[in-house]
């Protein structure tokens, strides 16, 4: 399995759009603050990050996540290069949860990396003053918006994987995840005490980056922003449990489709 | 111990209503070049991707080096090489990158072995010339490569000359032939060159709408491919008539376009000669020829149609 994982990293680190899909996220917690959402580039504080901006910018990470999964789940498949794998003699079994180490340590790992890195270089230049922000609180929804990050990233290698293919697996995550989106919104429409933010992973993750209960407070003549940035029992809870629960789901179904059927 | 590297028996392949593969058996013995003929849709490749672990088997079984659990194929097929349908490649890489991706899949240690395969295939010069910009040939010399790389015991290859020039062509025998003489590697190769097979193989398994048709051995096919006069003449009917009649030939076969093969009295020509003549038959060809695999694979095919 170690091979295995040892070839794909020397494949994705020569593959033109992950690297340009990892470089365009490093850029773009830069630009789109600014050049897009008009916010002025001294105003936005590791803090002003966090809490303004990330559940925003969250939409573009889903597509990366999407990409770089895809790809590296797939790619394989659909140039038809995954065959010398099983023809040198790894079991299936290995061949695939080969694939989604590195399918997730890519796909997952590197994209929150990327996500997340902003709060260190805002916070460096800008400095880090909103008050109420607790390093403990935003460390654990940090760590927690990985298992929606997760639950999305087997989703897109669930589908990749079954049609043998990283752009139609990319192409058809995206369809499948803003038709998901949109029977939300309307099932929210007619329902309002429904709790969207466990129905998809891109709404737990953006529920885990949404601070509640924020207040604005006018100290001596100047604005203050208090967020309560606790996570919440059920909140944790619940984020776990269901990511885990139909990530695996996802991934079994790969599994299966990976494992039980003819390579032709 | 088994003789035989590779063991089916009624192996069959079923794609919903369609019989790729009926009750196929056969044995592959150590260290021959065994030939897989037959025509398009007629099985080849699905004995080849069993074998690959590619396609699983509907019923019957396989063993290979002895060996028929999964795990046992699984560690039998790290002793092989396979080539099957078009070399696949990274299209975006080169030719060193793909094989240096290989070479960390199947952990292989020595990273020189890539210029010595690369050098064996001609391809050392590549340099970073991307698999999109290659040629048919080059592809294929990458997927021969490829299937040398880990120095294997046996290899399996569907129609590795396919796109390659004259020279490769020859250069590829060679270095079969030396493979298999030389590191006794025993090889199964498909092929719709069937002049090079039989410049190539020791064994023959003909198959055809999934079944095997016909197996046997470079002498046995040497038997088969006896030698023959060509004859054709001005009045072939005629001339048919005075060869069985006043030449007493019995093995006498007339060929679609009314010229005959006689497969006796090869001292006798002259008579013969004379005999149409005076018989008031031209003779426009007469020329000895052999059988070859064409025509066996030829005849083997319209006798099962």
């Amino acid at each position: 399995m170690y091979n295995i994982i040892k070839s794909l990293n020397f494949t994705n680190r020569r593959n033109m759009v992950i690297v340009i899909t990892i470089i365009s996220m490093i850029v773009m917690p830069l630009l789109i603050p600014t050049a897009v959402l008009s916010v002025p580039f001294k105003d936005i504080t590791g803090g002003a990050y966090l809490t303004n901006l990330s559940s925003e910018l969250f939409t573009v990470w889903v597509i990366a996540i999407m990409i770089i999964s895809c790809i590296v789940a797939s790619a394989d498949a659909g140039d038809k290069t995954l065959y010398y794998e099983i023809m040198a003699g790894h079991s299936r079994s290995r061949i695939f949860w080969a694939r989604i180490i590195s399918a997730l340590a890519w796909g997952v790992l590197l994209c929150a990396a990327t996500f997340y890195l902003p709060l260190v270089y805002y916070g460096l230049i800008n400095g880090w003053p909103t008050e109420g922000i607790k390093i403990s609180d935003i460390i654990l929804r940090c760590l927690l918006s990985l298992l929606p990050m997760f639950r999305i990233a087997a989703f897109c290698i669930m589908v990749s994987v079954v049609l043998r293919s990283a752009g139609k697996g990319i192409g058809f995550s995206y369809l499948l995840i803003e038709v998901e989106v949109l029977i939300i919104e309307i099932l929210h429409e007619f329902y309002e005490k429904l709790d969207k933010a466990y129905l998809s992973g891109m709404y737990n993750v953006m529920d885990l980056l949404t601070f509640d209960n924020s207040r604005n407070y006018v100290i001596n003549g100047v604005k203050v922003d208090v967020y309560d940035t606790a996570v919440s029992g059920k909140q944790a809870l619940m984020t776990i449990a269901v990511s885990l629960i139909i990530g695996g789901i996802y991934l079994t179904a790969a599994y299966l489709e990976f494992t039980k059927r003819d390579r032709n | 111990m088994s003789e035989y590297v590779v063991e089916s028996k009624k192996l069959t392949k079923q794609y919903g209503k369609q019989l790729a593969l009926d009750e196929v058996s056969f044995g592959i013995k150590k260290g021959s070049i065994v030939g897989l003929i037959g025509p398009n849709g007629a099985g080849k490749s699905t004995i080849m991707k069993i074998m690959g672990g590619l396609v699983f088997p509907t019923s019957g079984s396989l063993e290979m080096f002895g060996e028929s659990s999964e795990k046992g194929l699984n560690h039998s097929r790290s002793r092989s090489s396979f080539m099957i349908e078009t070399p696949y490649a990274k299209a975006d890489m080169s030719a060193r990158q793909n094989l240096e991706k290989q070479r960390r899949q199947k952990g292989i240690p020595d990273k020189g072995r890539i210029d010595e395969v690369l050098k064996i295939v001609k391809l050392e010069d590549t340099g970073k010339k991307e698999v999109k910009k290659f040629s048919l040939g080059m592809k294929q010399r990458l997927g021969i490569a490829n299937a040398l790389l880990g120095k294997p015991e046996l290899m399996v290859l569907d129609e590795p000359i396919n796109g390659l020039d004259p020279e490769g062509i020859v250069e590829i025998r060679e270095l079969l032939k030396n493979l298999n003489k030389d590191e006794k590697v025993t090889i199964v190769i498909s092929s719709h060159i069937l002049s090079e097979l039989s410049q190539l193989c020791t064994d023959y398994i003909f198959i055809n709408h999934g079944k095997i048709t016909d197996t046997l051995t470079a002498e046995e096919l040497s038997q088969e491919c006896s030698e023959y006069y060509h004859i054709d003449t001005d009045n072939n009917e005629l001339a048919s008539s005075i060869l069985t009649k006043d030449c007493g030939i019995n093995k006498l076969e007339v060929m679609e376009d009314g010229s005959m093969r006689i497969y006796e009295g090869f001292n006798d020509m002259r008579r013969i000669s004379k005999a149409l003549y005076d018989g008031g038959v031209i003779p426009i060809q007469l020329a000895r020829n052999e059988v070859n695999l064409e025509d066996y694979y030829m005849k083997k095919v319209q006798a099962d149609v």
